[in-house]
C-alpha cells in the first residue's frame, strides 16, 4: 500500500452499490467528488426521485424484496442506461434485462446486466521516455472495460397475513469502476478488478387500507483492488536530463455493511394524501476516509454509523401525483489515519426532495402518456476532529456542499407494454481538474538568453483542484407484461 | 394543504434548477494538492541519486582535496574554504586565500593579501548536473553537449570528465585563492615555483603542479590505481580534476532533505508552514521564476540588486559586474551586467553567510532583501560585514545607479508584497530543503594526505 495525494473519498464511495438498492445503504463522503452513476440501472417508474410516500412500481422491489410480492402478473423489463461525467470525458452505458412474477403465494424475480464503461485515459504530450520500466505484472493488455451483474429474488406471502417475505441476491463482477483514475494521476495503465455481494431479506406487512410496515436487513460486501502504472519523472544527474519511469502502485479496499431499514406508511384518511417515515441504520466498515487534504492508502481501517430518519407526505389526486421527503441523516466515522492520527467526523446530512408526476389519458384506449419532474437537493455536512494522539495536537475542520439533482421524465403505456424515458442530471459535484498548463520543464537547460530554458512539455497535470462536473443520466425503460 | 405542498414542490425544484452553473471552480481540494500543482508547473522533481564513482578516483580525490600541496606555498587546500566541517565551505563572507591562516570563519587575511572577490559557495550537490559553474558562469555548457566553455586565456585540456572536474582546473591557477604572487616561498621556506609561471601560461602551472603531486610516491600509486594503465607520463592536471570531481560527487552530495521525501510522495514530510512557505516560494513570491527546476537554480543569472563589497574583479574593479565580465558587449554583455548564477538551493540553511558576496549572515535577511531590492540596496545595514571589509562597501549613488539599471525585470517593476508571517514561512520552506546528514559532513576527511601536510590547521 502506498502512501498517495488524492482529494477523492474512497472508490467505495464512487460505487456503493448498483441499483435502487442503494437506498438502504448509506455513503459516507467526506469530499463532493462526483460519485459514478454507473451502478444506477435498474428500472424505476417514480415521481422525481420521491420514494416515501408515493409508490414506485418498479424500483420499490429492487429495495425490498418483499416489495415484489406487489407485482401482479409476470414482466419483462429491459432498460438501456446510459451515463456520461461531462469534463471528465468518461461515461457508459449498461444493458440490464430482467423478469418479475408471482404465482399464487411465490413471487420473484431474476435479471442480468452487462455494462461497458468508457474510461477517461490519460494523455501525454510528449516528454521524455521512460528510462525504464519497473512494472513488475503490468499487463499489457489493454485495460478492462467491462462489468456483469446479475440479481435474483424470491419470496413468499402469506395471503391470509398479509405478510410477504423474500431474499434477494445480487452479485456484480467488477474490471472498472468509473473515476478510479482520479485516484491514479498521470497513470499509463489502470487495472482493476473487484466484486460486490449484495444479500437482503425483505418482509413486508400490510393492512387493510393500504397501510404497511416494512423491514429489510441488508448485507453488502464491496471488494475492489487496482494496480496502476504510473510515470514519474525525474532529474539524472547523469544525463542532466528529465527521465522518466514507471512504478506500480497496488491499492485494495473493502467496505463491509450491515444495515436495517423500516419504513411505514399509510393513507390519511381519504383525502389522498399518504404519509410515511422511515429509518434505516448501516454499521459500514470501510477504507480510510481522508479529510480535505490527504488520502493516505485506502485500507479497511474506517468505521462508521449511519442512519436515516426521513418522513415523507404524497398524494394522488386524480392524474397527478406528487410528494415531498425529507431526511436527515446523521453518520459518526473513526478512521485511523496512521499509527497515532485519527480521523473523527460527525455529519448532520440532509435530503430534500421533490416530485410531481401528471398521466395524460390519450384517445385510443389503454393509451397513456405520464411526463414527471423531481429534485432533490443533498446538503453534507460534517465536522473533522482530528487528532494526533503521539504529538497530542488536535484539529477541528467544518465542511459543507450541496449537491442537486433534477429528474425528468416521460412514458408512454400501450395496451401491450410500457416505455418510458428518464433524465437525471447532477450538479454540485466536482472532479479531479486537468491543468489547462501541462508540467512545465523548462529551467533545466543553460541560460543561453538569459532566460530560462524552451520548454519540454510532461504529461497532463491534473490541478489537484474539484472542478465543477455534471453527471447525466439517461434510461429507456421498456416494460412488457406476460399475457 | 395541497397547494402549500404544491407551493413548496415547486420551489424545491425552482432552486434545484436555478443553482444550475455548470464548471464553476469548486472549493479548493486543500495545501497539498495546491502545492503539487504548483510544483508540477515549476518542474520541481525528484533527483535521482548520483551514479557511484570509482573508489579508487575518490580516494586519489579525497587526498587531493585536503592537500595543500596544490596550492603554490603549500598552505592551501580546496579544503581550506570547502570544509567538510563548515557544509564545504569557509562561513566567511569573501573567502581568504593562499596567504591566510586559520580555518573556517575564524581564518584571517594574510599580510599584504586581499580578500578573494566573491563567497566561496558550498560544494554540496555540486555533482548534480548543472551547465554552469562558479558564481559567473566561466565555466560552463551552456550549449549542451559537453563541450565546455572556459573563461578567456584558459583552454581546458581534452579528457575531462564532467563540469565539476572543469572547474577544479581553476583554482590552482588563481594567485589570490591557491597559487600565491611571484616570488613567494611555501610554508617550508623555498620558492614558490608555481608562482613563478606566467598567468598567460596555464598548461605550465598544471604540469608543474602535476609534478609536485608524482614526486610523491604515495600519488604516484594513488593515480596508477585510479588509472591503471594511463601510465605516469601520460597523466595532466585533468586526472586530478577528474579525481577532485569524483570525490566531491561522491561525498558532498546530499538530497534527502524533507523536500525531497516530499517530493517522493511523503505528504507528511513538510510541516504546514513549511507548505504555506513553497506555495509562496513558488507563487506569489515568484521565488521559483528564478529558481526554477528540479535543482531549484542553478541555470540562470539574475542582477538582484545586491550591495557592492570586495575588492571587485577584473577590469570592472573595483566593481563586480558577475556574468558580464565574461560576455562581450557586442554578445549582450550589458544584459548581464552585475548578474550572477542563481544557486541552487537544497541545504541552503546550512551554507550562510549568502549572495555571491555574503553580505546578509542570515535567510531572514536575504527573503527580506526580496520584498523591495531598490530599498534594500540603498539601506544596506553595513555592520552585517566583518569590519575588514565594511570599508570596501561601495554606497555612492552612481553605484546604486549603475546595479538598479540593470536590476533584474523581475524585481523591477512590481513590488513583491510578503508579510512578515509570509517571509518566515518562506524561510522554514527553505529549511525543509536541508538533508539532516548535510549537517555533518566529517566522514568526508582523511587521517592524513600523501604530502605530510597538515590538514586542519
Amino acid at each position: 500500500m502506498t502512501s498517495r495525494l488524492a482529494f477523492a473519498c474512497s472508490i467505495a464511495v464512487l460505487s456503493p452499490l448498483f441499483g435502487p438498492a442503494g437506498a438502504q445503504v448509506i455513503r459516507v463522503k467526506t469530499i463532493p467528488v462526483a460519485e459514478s452513476e454507473q451502478f444506477s440501472f435498474l428500472p424505476s417508474a417514480g415521481t422525481g426521485s420521491v420514494a416515501i410516500a408515493v409508490a414506485d412500481t418498479l424500483a420499490d422491489p429492487f429495495s425490498n424484496p418483499a416489495k415484489m410480492s406487489r407485482v401482479q402478473r409476470a414482466h419483462f423489463f429491459g432498460a438501456p442506461t446510459f451515463f456520461s461525467v461531462t469534463g471528465a470525458s468518461s461515461g457508459g452505458s449498461t444493458f440490464p434485462l430482467g423478469v418479475m412474477w408471482h404465482s399464487g403465494p411465490v413471487f420473484g424475480g431474476f435479471g442480468a446486466a452487462f455494462q461497458q464503461i468508457n474510461r477517461a485515459d490519460s494523455r501525454f504530450f510528449g516528454g521524455p521516455e521512460p528510462l525504464s520500466s519497473t512494472s513488475p505484472g503490468g499487463p499489457n493488455d489493454p485495460p478492462g472495460t467491462r462489468n456483469r451483474y446479475s440479481f435474483g429474488t424470491l419470496g413468499y406471502k402469506l395471503d391470509s397475513a398479509r405478510l410477504s417475505i423474500a431474499g434477494s441476491a445480487s452479485w456484480s463482477g467488477l474490471e472498472v469502476v468509473e473515476g478510479v483514475d482520479q485516484f491514479y494521476t498521470g497513470s499509463e495503465w489502470i487495472r482493476q478488478q473487484g466484486e460486490a455481494v449484495d444479500l437482503r431479506i425483505g418482509v413486508l406487512k400490510e393492512w387493510r387500507g393500504k397501510q404497511s410496515l416494512e423491514a429489510v436487513l441488508v448485507r453488502n460486501r464491496f471488494g475492489h483492488s487496482h494496480n496502476a502504472g504510473l510515470r514519474e519523472f525525474f532529474w539524472d544527474p547523469a544525463t542532466r536530463n528529465i527521465v522518466s519511469q514507471t512504478r506500480v502502485e497496488h491499492n485494495a479496499e473493502r467496505t463491509n455493511t450491515w444495515g436495517l431499514h423500516l419504513e411505514y406508511e399509510r393513507p390519511l384518511a381519504d383525502s389522498g394524501w399518504r404519509i410515511g417515515a422511515l429509518f434505516t441504520g448501516n454499521r459500514i466498515e470501510h477504507p480510510r476516509l481522508p479529510n480535505y487534504e490527504i488520502l493516505t492508502g485506502f485500507g479497511h481501517d474506517g468505521r462508521s454509523s449511519a442512519y436515516n430518519f426521513g418522513v415523507g407526505v404524497g398524494r394522488s389526486h386524480g392524474l397527478v401525483t406528487y410528494g415531498i421527503d425529507a431526511i436527515y441523516e446523521p453518520i459518526s466515522s473513526r478512521t485511523r489515519m496512521s499509527d497515532s492520527v485519527e480521523n473523527r467526523f460527525r455529519f448532520s446530512n440532509a435530503k430534500l426532495r421533490a416530485g410531481l408526476s401528471r398521466t395524460f389519458e390519450m384517445a385510443m384506449p389503454g393509451t397513456s402518456i405520464r411526463l414527471q419532474l423531481g429534485a432533490e437537493l443533498y446538503s453534507v455536512q460534517y465536522v473533522l476532529n482530528q487528532h494526533d494522539r503521539l504529538q497530542n495536537l488536535g484539529r477541528v475542520r467544518k465542511e459543507t456542499w450541496l449537491e442537486r439533482t433534477q429528474t425528468g421524465g416521460m412514458s408512454f403505456g400501450f395496451p401491450g407494454f410500457e416505455i418510458q424515458y428518464q433524465l437525471r442530471s447532477k450538479s454540485g459535484l466536482g472532479r479531479q481538474g486537468l491543468n489547462n498548463n501541462p508540467i512545465f520543464f523548462g529551467g533545466f537547460g543553460p541560460d543561453v538568453l538569459g532566460l530560462t530554458t524552451a520548454p519540454i512539455w510532461g504529461p497532463e497535470n491534473r490541478s489537484g483542484m474539484l472542478e465543477s462536473v455534471r453527471v447525466t443520466w439517461h434510461q429507456i425503460t421498456v416494460s412488457i407484461p406476460h399475457r | 394543504m395541497t397547494n402549500r405542498l404544491g407551493v413548496l414542490v415547486l420551489l424545491v425544484l425552482a432552486t434545484a434548477c436555478d443553482r444550475l452553473r455548470p464548471t464553476e471552480p469548486l472549493e479548493q481540494a486543500g495545501l497539498d494538492s495546491q502545492l503539487r500543482q504548483t510544483l508540477g508547473v515549476w518542474g520541481a522533481l525528484p533527483i535521482r541519486q548520483v551514479p557511484p564513482q570509482n573508489p579508487a578516483l575518490v580516494d586519489l580525490g579525497q587526498s587531493l582535496f585536503f592537500d595543500k600541496v596544490l596550492s603554490g606555498n603549500r598552505d592551501m587546500a580546496c579544503a581550506t574554504c570547502h570544509d567538510p566541517l563548515s557544509q564545504a565551505l569557509d562561513g566567511l563572507t569573501l573567502s581568504v586565500g593562499t596567504g591566510g591562516t586559520g580555518l573556517g570563519s575564524s581564518r584571517t587575511l594574510g599580510a599584504g593579501r586581499q580578500f578573494v572577490p566573491r563567497n566561496a559557495p558550498s560544494l554540496m550537490n555540486q555533482g548534480l548536473g548543472f551547465f554552469y559553474m562558479l558564481w559567473d558562469g566561466r565555466i560552463n555548457d551552456e550549449f549542451g553537449g559537453g563541450s565546455t566553455k572556459a573563461p578567456a586565456g584558459v583552454v581546458l585540456p581534452p579528457g575531462l570528465t564532467n563540469l565539476l572536474a572543469a572547474q577544479a582546473m581553476l583554482p590552482v591557477l588563481n594567485r589570490v585563492e591557491m597559487r600565491g604572487n611571484a616570488g613567494d616561498t611555501d610554508v617550508f621556506g623555498n620558492q614558490n615555483e608555481l608562482a613563478n609561471i606566467p598567468d598567460a601560461n596555464p598548461p605550465d602551472v598544471w604540469r608543474a603542479t602535476m609534478t609536485r603531486l608524482l614526486s610523491i610516491q604515495a600519488y604516484v600509486a594513488k593515480f596508477n590505481a585510479a588509472y591503471p594503465g594511463q601510465g605516469t607520463a601520460n597523466l595532466g592536471f585533468q586526472h586530478a580534476a577528474n579525481a577532485l570531481a569524483a570525490f566531491q560527487i561522491h561525498s558532498f552530495t546530499r538530497i534527502n532533505s524533507p523536500f525531497d521525501r516530499y517530493l517522493a510522495h511523503d505528504n507528511s514530510a513538510l510541516t504546514t508552514e513549511q507548505k504555506r512557505g513553497a506555495l509562496l516560494f513558488f507563487g506569489r513570491a515568484r521565488c521559483s521564476t528564478c529558481h526554477t527546476g528540479a535543482l531549484l537554480g542553478g541555470t540562470n543569472f539574475a542582477n538582484i540588486g545586491i550591495p557592492q563589497v570586495g575588492p571587485g574583479v577584473g577590469a570592472a574593479a573595483p566593481l563586480d559586474i558577475g556574468r558580464a565580465e565574461h560576455i562581450s558587449p557586442q554578445m549582450g554583455g550589458s544584459f548581464y551586467r552585475f548578474s550572477f548564477r542563481v544557486p541552487a538551493l537544497r541545504n541552503v540553511e546550512l551554507t550562510a553567510p549568502y549572495m555571491h558576496n555574503g553580505v546578509y549572515p542570515t535567510l531572514e535577511a536575504v527573503v527580506r532583501h526580496y520584498t523591495n531590492a531598490d530599498s534594500a540596496l540603498r539601506n544596506y545595514d553595513v555592520t552585517q560585514l566583518p569590519v575588514a571589509l565594511r570599508a570596501t562597501y561601495r554606497n555612492d549613488a552612481a553605484t546604486f545607479q549603475d546595479l538598479l539599471t540593470n536590476l533584474d525585470f523581475r524585481l523591477k517593476f512590481r513590488e513583491i508584497e510578503l508579510s512578515a508571517t509570509d517571509q518566515q514561512e518562506i524561510v522554514a520552506f527553505l529549511k525543509s530543503l536541508t538533508d539532516p546528514d548535510a549537517r555533518n559532513m566529517a566522514g568526508a576527511v582523511p587521517a592524513s594526505v600523501p604530502s605530510g601536510l597538515a590538514i586542519r590547521n
